[in-house]
């Protein structure tokens, strides 16, 4: 099936509201994370919100990695 | 014999432990091990993917929010121990108030910042940018420039359209005061024709940008922290003269 409109994607095929709630934003030792919900309630990180570099070099950090 | 047995299980129980643990590691990270070094007196803020304002994108999209960058930028004002700030763009642009709000609080820090594009900085990139202290640019990294532009269901009627004109003109203003770029160069390039496929606006790319006074040098990593180190340097100096 092809679509030929002006509209975006979304404006057809809203994005599910769950796949919103899934991704949020948590602190994990005093540091921004935005993680991936697991579905037995831990999560996963998704993306460091650092502005220090060091804070990169944290394994704990990295995408990937799963917080309790 | 099963005396002799056991012990030898539990040894290989926990080889398979401690190799698995190894390989749940690479598969997280991609790596065995990180190095880690002390606290850094630069920092850095990333503005990657598609600047997200009032409207939520969906996850899938790679996005910076702004409500998570403006914090940063308040952290790093008020930490005395960060003495610089390197921005780094890769960003497809986005919203226009929220990429404008950026561009005004780096504009406004006290800090020294340097900006680094690399790959892309285009739209709303721009005036981000161009905010820094000093601004370098990849040389093959390129800056689309083109008049602004509103998604989605509008009012009709003339208001809209001088809403969206008073909007680009901040944002011509923002980007001619902060870079050596002039007010008629950079209204040619935003309404240019036949540079983008079926649109107006042009793609800059890094050796013209700097040709253009858009953006004050070609560089990448190495050049920038050279640069943002001088300015450190330069911002101390200048306290301490002004505190004898």
């Amino acid at each position: 099936m092809i679509l030929y409109t002006p509209l975006s994607e979304q404006d057809i095929f809203p994005t599910e509201q769950t796949s919103y709630d899934s991704c949020q934003t948590i602190q994990v030792n005093g540091r921004m994370v935005q993680a991936e919900r697991l579905d037995d309630g831990s999560y996963r990180v998704v993306q460091l919100l650092s502005t220090d570099p060091q804070d990169y070099l944290n394994s704990a950090f990295t995408p990937g990695e799963i917080i309790k | 014999m099963s005396d002799k047995q056991l012990p030898n299980k539990d040894d290989q129980n926990q080889d398979q432990s401690g190799s698995s643990s190894i390989v749940q590691k690479i598969q997280q990270l991609g790596q065995s091990s990180v190095p880690t070094a002390p606290d850094s007196n630069i920092h850095v803020l990333s503005v990657i993917g598609q600047i997200e304002g009032h409207v939520q994108l969906p996850p899938q999209n790679k996005t910076t929010k702004y409500e998570h960058l403006i914090p940063q930028i308040i952290a790093i004002e008020q930490n005395p121990k960060i003495e610089g700030v390197i921005v780094l763009l890769n960003t497809v642009g986005g919203d226009v108030e929220a990429g404008l709000a950026l561009s005004e609080m780096l504009a406004s820090l006290s800090k020294p910042t340097v900006s680094i594009v690399l790959g892309g900085g285009h739209s709303i990139g721009v005036p981000i940018a161009t905010s820094a202290n000093y601004s370098f640019i990849a040389p093959t990294a390129t800056m689309t420039i083109h008049p602004v532009r509103l998604t989605g269901l509008v009012i009709g009627v003339p208001q809209t359209f001088e809403y969206i004109d008073k909007m680009q003109e901040r944002v011509i203003q923002f980007v001619t005061e902060h870079s050596d770029i002039k007010e008629e160069k950079f209204k040619e390039l935003m309404f240019d024709k036949g540079n983008l496929t079926r649109d107006i606006g042009t793609n800059v790319i890094g050796t013209d940008a700097v040709e253009y006074g858009l953006i004050d040098a070609i560089g990448g990593v190495k050049e920038a922290m050279e640069k943002l180190n001088d300015l450190i340097k330069e911002n101390k100096d200048g306290e301490e003269t002004m505190l004898q």
